[in-house]
Order: structure tokens, then sequence, then C-alpha cells
């Protein structure tokens, strides 16, 4: 396949989530969309970053993220068939070896505190349903977000 | 409270691809730097308002330790800025958690029978595609009367949104 695909499979937040639930489990809405802001963030930077003569390699990235139990990833892809290839001038390191790992792993560094603050709080959430005769986490993946999502990743592109 | 359905027609196995171009004939060139963020900016605001949209189902007979928003987490966007259009594609590929097939085209809202990738997509042309295509409009227009003569632009644009059958747009 022509092109790159940069699946980076959280194993620190899965941790996170079975240090404080007990046991894997789905992330909630609001830890999701924590995932996706700071994804949404690195991909804005490597783009911004990106060399760009006719556009089409910088047009080409795109992400998705998933909050599945043991299945929390961050899937960063780019198809155009010469982006592996892609340097600034002046510098033969192609920048999905250098630099887009760089700025992926910077991101990450700035999502785990936010994101582990979160999932300490859904946990609070499910003994709180519990305690009160609830369904604990089936009941807090169906509550309603307090943050729009797009609140959110403006807010984390400000920094 | 709604819920995601079984496919209403078996054998029918589709994904959701979503097009939107905003069309400056006469510029014929790409977007520069400063017009391109105002599209990545409408593009975020885009995807955020789908995903906070593809929310709030009841997952009717699914077992309480299946997954969930499984297609939630699958939308997916590219902007490209061609020539004389800038579009946005937007897809979602969700493969079904224990079919691995697509499925996300037939996705309803329980009591309606319109898919809600097109309720989602009515939403977006009435409430943030317009100040998409007002703001680039806007951003292109300057940067013509900053670098060069005056040209008329045409701000038209084109929309889709289809089903994709598995082997189509990759």
């Amino acid at each position: 396949m022509a092109g790159v695909y940069m699946p980076y499979h959280l194993q620190s937040v899965e941790r996170l989530v079975v240090a404080a639930h007990g046991s894997p489990r789905e992330l909630t809405l609001a830890e999701r969309n924590i995932l996706y802001a700071y994804a949404q963030a690195a991909m804005t930077e490597i783009e911004e970053g990106w060399p760009v003569d006719t556009s089409t390699s910088r047009d080409g990235w795109s992400f998705t993220v998933s909050g599945r139990a043991g299945y929390v990833t961050w899937e960063f892809e780019n198809l155009v068939d010469y982006v592996e290839w892609v340097h600034v001038a002046g510098d033969d390191e192609p920048l999905v070896e250098g630099y887009v790992p760089e700025v992926v792993d910077a991101w990450l560094d700035r999502m785990r505190p936010v994101l582990g603050a979160e999932i300490l709080a859904t946990e609070a959430a499910i003994a709180a349903s519990k305690a009160t005769g609830g369904r604990g986490l089936l009941d807090v993946l169906q509550a309603r977000l307090s943050v729009k999502l797009g609140d959110l990743v403006e807010s984390v592109l400000r920094g | 409270m709604a819920n995601d359905t079984a496919l209403p027609s078996a054998g029918r196995t589709v994904d959701v691809e979503i097009t939107t171009t905003i069309d400056f004939a006469g510029i014929e060139r790409r977007l520069l730097d400063a017009e391109r963020k105002v599209f990545a900016r409408h593009e975020r605001k885009i995807m955020a308002f789908l995903r906070d949209e593809w929310t709030g189902w009841a997952y009717k007979g699914r077992p309480p330790g299946a997954p969930r928003l499984v297609s939630h987490d699958a939308w997916t966007s590219e902007i490209s800025t061609t020539e004389s259009a800038a579009v946005l594609r937007i897809r979602n590929a969700a493969r079904g958690y224990r079919s691995g097939k697509p499925y996300v085209a037939h996705v309803h809202r329980a009591g309606r029978t319109t898919p809600e990738h097109e309720v989602a997509w009515a939403s977006v042309l009435a409430t943030l595609e317009p100040a998409l295509r007002a703001d680039l409009t806007e951003e292109v227009r300057k940067s013509i009367l900053v670098k060069g003569p005056r040209k008329k632009i045409r701000g038209g644009r084109s929309t889709r949104a289809t089903a994709v059958r598995l082997g189509g747009v990759r």
C-alpha cells in the first residue's frame, strides 16, 4: 500500500483504566472526546508544519480514534503515494520518521494527565451511580456531556 | 430514546461518504495557507458536531460488555484544496462488532426511517456549512484584494452524501 498508516496503541491509557477500574472498560464519551481533541491537535500541528508544494501530501492526512475496551488507539493515515519521502529542504530525514512521531509523542504527553484525571472522574461517577442503585458504567456511558467537542478541540488547540 | 438498528435489508452493506465542494471558479489556484486554516477550522467544527450528534443510542439487545460507540469513533475527514475548488470529504467506515461488516449507512433512530447520517448532514448544511462558505469566500476575497487585481468570485457549492459500497472510494 502506498502512503503511511501510523497506528498508536495507547497501552499507557489502557493501564490507567485498569488501575482505576480494576479491569479494561470502554472509554466514556467525555474520555473519547479528550482522545479525539488531542489527536486533532497533533494532526493540525503536523499539517501546519508540513512543507507545501502542491499541498497534496499535506491534505492527505486523516485520523481516527478508538475508545474500545483493550483497544484504545490513535490512527494517523496519509495515503498519498510519495508521502513517506517528503522532507524539508536541507534535511533528508523523511518527516514521517522524525517530525510526525515527535509531534504525536508531544501531544500524547500533554493528553495523558488530562485523560487520567477524566478516567478518575469517571470512576467516581460509576461508584456514585452504583451507590444509588444505578447501573454504574452503563449509566455513565449514556450521560450527557457538559462540554461540546468543538469547544474542547478549540481549547486544546489554544493551549 | 433512540437506538441503532439491524440492517433493514439483508445483504446491503455500506459505508457513508459525504463530499461537499466549495467552488471558486475564476480563482484557479489552490487555497493559500490562511484560507486553508479557515477551511480546516470549519472542518473541525463540522466533525465535532457530527460526533456530538452521533450519540444517545440505546443499544437495544446489545449485551452490557459489548462495544459501544463503534461508529461514533469511526468518523474521519480530509480536506483537499485543488485548483478552483476546496473539497471536504467525510467518511464513516465502521464495522459491526460481531459481523465485521459495514453498516453505518443504515443506522437510524428508533421510530424513524431516515438514515441518521442524512439527518445529521442536513443539520450541518442548515447550521454550519453556510458559515464555512461565507468565511472562506471572505478570506479568498481578502487575499485577492492584497495580492492582485480584483476578480469576481463565484462562491458556488455542491454537496452530496452517498452510501458507498465496499471497494468504493478509498
